[in-house]
């Protein structure tokens, strides 16, 4: 996932995606593992120029971030399974005519953005809601800044506030929690969020800030 | 809009959102990515596709333009001893009778492909060259088109190696006369349909051509025996002539051809 951080003017900043935990890469000399040359657009030149270690260290940083949006807005496990495997043979489809002239992020959450409305146009309903956290996956939920010296009920006071927030998120309009999503897990910014979705800069700007006010009074009235 | 005004709503999610797409999905994307990358940089077949596409159209296309025109012009098996034999006389030392026998062949296959011609101008021009088209009607055809080869051990045995005489010159353009020009021949092809018109101008040109080759072989060697056979007469004048210019001993074997080939032609008493 990647990290996100406020910039100096208070605009949506994305700090650069970092490879999952635990992932064995090949360790082989190549442009992707070149320090220099480890941005993801030019990884995805290399890769498209064929570099196949680019490829993997590519999918690695984005799987993640990529999954979970389309779980977020389809709402089923296996149907984003689904998708997430078309979005990414697309693009290895079209790798030939990557051109770089944006974010690869912005590039691939276009792809996916267009193959949601792709299958919601053929399904003929709308987005679903996304999944709404279980108790079950409630469980397994770290709290970090749960402080053994406080309360005992603080770690239920923080599960039921992740329980309220998985409510709200679900509960937005498809599109503001696209928009949201989006900058959560990749750390567009708006004008990336409208290039992403094609929509205007204003648009895209307007479908975050409510989806951030929606939630962040939702989460104020459980307090 | 700052971040810092959605710090827990950052946090929530992260806390949330923690998903992981399964591992065998992993393993087919990467191994997709593989395999197109195997296509790409491994084989390159794809560079390979416009040109085999090309040469296989040109090969097709020159194929199937030469099959038609072979379809069209076959391969005459009757001109094959004609072409080794013009081919041996201008490589080895000639024998005397192969020019003779080599316009004979010709005449023979110009023949036959004239009868052929015929029989594919009829076979477009109607349903009634149905009948023409039968394999024993061409056949007669073919035998009354061209000239009856003489047997072997009737033929003069040598026609004289000299240069072309007049009454053997004169012997053959009659001869050639007999025969159907190939003017008159093209003209005979009447086309019956405007398609068959360009078939019957190739057909023309190419009789004229041939024509035109035969009568320069023709004039540079002796006279020809079907001639002969044709037309006593100019036989006996031509032994007459050889007699007059001292050339006995093929005038006696020219005489001896000549009665065997017609006994019953009265020979003058000079002759004899």
């Amino acid at each position: 996932m990647a990290a996100v951080s406020n910039g100096a003017d208070g605009a949506f900043v994305s700090a650069p995606a970092t490879v999952a935990p635990g992932l064995d890469l090949p360790r082989h000399r190549s442009a992707a593992l070149d320090p220099a040359s480890n941005s993801d657009e030019a990884l995805m030149q290399a890769y498209r120029d064929g570099d196949l270690n680019a490829f993997q260290l590519l999918y690695r940083r984005h799987r993640g971030g990529l999954y979970r949006f389309l779980l977020r807005q389809c709402g089923a496990p296996a149907l984003a399974e689904e998708l997430f495997q078309d979005v990414w043979m697309n693009l290895i489809g079209a790798k030939d005519r990557y051109i770089p002239s944006a974010r690869f992020a912005t590039y691939l959450y276009r792809i996916a953005h267009n193959r949601l409305i792709d299958h919601f146009r053929r399904s003929g309903r709308q987005a679903a809601t996304a999944t709404r956290a279980s108790d079950e996956d409630l469980e397994d939920i770290d709290v970090l800044e749960a402080d053994p010296s406080e309360r005992p009920d603080a770690k239920l006071i923080a599960k039921a506030r992740i329980q309220r927030f998985a409510e709200l998120l679900a509960a937005l309009p498809s599109e503001q929690r696209e928009a949201f999503v989006m900058h959560e897990e990749s750390g567009l910014g708006v004008d990336e969020i409208a290039k992403a979705t094609g929509v205007s800069f204003e648009t895209a700007k307007s479908r975050l800030r409510y989806a951030i006010a929606k939630l962040r009074r939702g989460l104020m009235e459980l307090m | 809009m700052s971040r810092e005004s959605i710090p827990d709503l950052s946090r929530l999610y992260r806390e949330h959102a923690r998903e992981e797409p399964p591992e065998w999905l992993d393993a087919r994307i990467e191994a997709a990515a593989q395999y197109t990358q195997r296509g790409v940089g491994g084989g390159g077949r794809r560079r390979w596709y416009v040109p085999v596409a090309l040469a296989a159209t040109v090969i097709l296309s020159t194929s199937i333009a030469l099959l038609n025109h072979l379809d069209r012009y076959p391969a005459d098996p009757e001109t094959k001893p004609l072409a080794d034999g013009a081919s041996s006389t201008h490589a080895d030392k000639p024998s005397a009778a192969a020019p003779s026998q080599q316009v004979e062949q010709r005449d023979r296959s110009m023949s036959a492909r004239v009868s052929r011609e015929r029989r594919s101008e009829s076979a477009i021009a109607g349903g009634e060259s149905r009948q023409t088209a039968d394999p024993a009607s061409v056949a007669r055809a073919m035998e009354e088109s061209s000239p009856p080869a003489p047997p072997v051990g009737e033929a003069p045995s040598a026609p004289p190696p000299a240069p072309a005489s007049k009454p053997a010159l004169a012997a053959s353009s009659a001869t050639a006369g007999e025969r159907e020009s190939p003017d008159a021949r093209a003209e005979s092809i009447a086309p019956e349909r405007a398609d068959s018109r360009s078939r019957i101008e190739s057909l023309k040109r190419r009789e004229v051509l041939a024509y035109q080759a035969k009568q320069e072989q023709v004039a540079g060697e002796a006279p020809r025996n079907s001639s002969f056979e044709q037309d006593p007469e100019a036989w006996l004048q031509y032994i007459g002539r050889l007699v007059r210019d001292g050339r006995g001993e093929e005038a006696r074997e020219s005489l001896t051809a000549f009665r065997k080939r017609f006994p019953n032609h009265p020979v003058p008493d000079e002759l004899k």
